[in-house]
């Protein structure tokens, strides 16, 4: 037996209007591309070795800021995440990019990357 | 045309019943030794058999990440270190149970930080076991 808590829901800040979206996807070697990823309201694409392509499925007028990490299962990996052009408008993208040192490398079979970024000028019209 | 929704403040989110958890632990002393917890809803501990890997255990239970971001906060040396911060892996549970493995890492090796180093954290979860109110 639970009992729903009937909290507001959201994340409280100082922007008002503004949409944070996250989640994750992980890595299939077989397809190459994300295969599994948690969270709505986007889609992930790989566009080339450790490059990737997060396209969001509501217009936002601006995009505030953008954070991505690797989720690696190895222990010893050198891997980490960087966030590359940020595209605010009708299908909004932002590009994340895994890397060992300064070169593009594609994290593992299994292992995940996650990412959030907080929008603004929600275009009210598709709600 | 658009109509203003008169939302209140905050951020909407395409899922319900989203819980963040965010906090950061500092580093004074030995290195790998976590002082200074600051935050709630969790409880960190170094991994004692893996330098540079902590686990994060929640308070409460959760099914699922949604997300989360690490980051290494880096004083030591005047900044000049090589030491970022990766995520392990995430294991859902009941409340005490459901753990994040943060790593930090200097080029491959998982590396403690150092005194006056810390690392902060941040997680979105759902799926929160209510039974534990």
């Amino acid at each position: 037996m639970t009992i729903p808590k009937h909290e507001r829901q959201g994340f409280y800040h100082e922007e008002p209007g503004a949409m944070k979206i996250g989640g994750r996807f992980q890595i299939n070697a077989a397809a190459i591309v994300a295969a599994t990823s948690t969270g709505p309201g986007w889609a992930a694409t790989q566009t080339a070795v450790g490059d990737f392509l997060v396209t969001f499925d509501t217009l936002y007028g601006e995009i505030n800021t953008a954070s991505a990490t690797v989720e690696a299962l190895a222990n010893n990996l050198d891997l980490y995440a960087q966030v590359g052009t940020l595209t605010a408008g009708a299908a909004p993208t932002i590009r994340i990019m895994t890397k060992t040192v300064a070169t593009e490398v594609t994290p593992g079979n299994l292992d995940w990357v996650s990412f959030e970024a907080t929008f603004r000028h929600e275009d009210l019209d598709a709600v | 045309m658009t109509n203003p929704r008169n939302n209140p403040k905050g951020f909407w989110h395409k899922e319900q019943n989203l819980t963040k958890i965010s906090g950061r632990w500092d580093i004074t002393g030995v290195a790998g030794v976590v002082d200074n917890v600051v935050g709630h809803g969790f409880t960190v501990a170094r991994d004692a058999a893996n330098a540079g890997n902590y686990i994060i255990t929640f308070t409460d239970g959760f099914a699922c990440l949604l997300q989360a971001q690490a980051n290494v906060i880096a004083d030591s040396g005047g900044g000049a270190i090589d030491l970022y911060a990766q995520l392990g892996a995430f294991t859902p549970g009941a409340s005490g149970a459901c753990t994040l493995v943060v790593r930090t890492k200097a080029i491959g090796v998982s590396t403690d930080p150092t005194a006056t180093d810390g690392v902060c954290f941040e997680a979105t979860l759902y799926g929160e076991d209510l039974e534990g109110y």
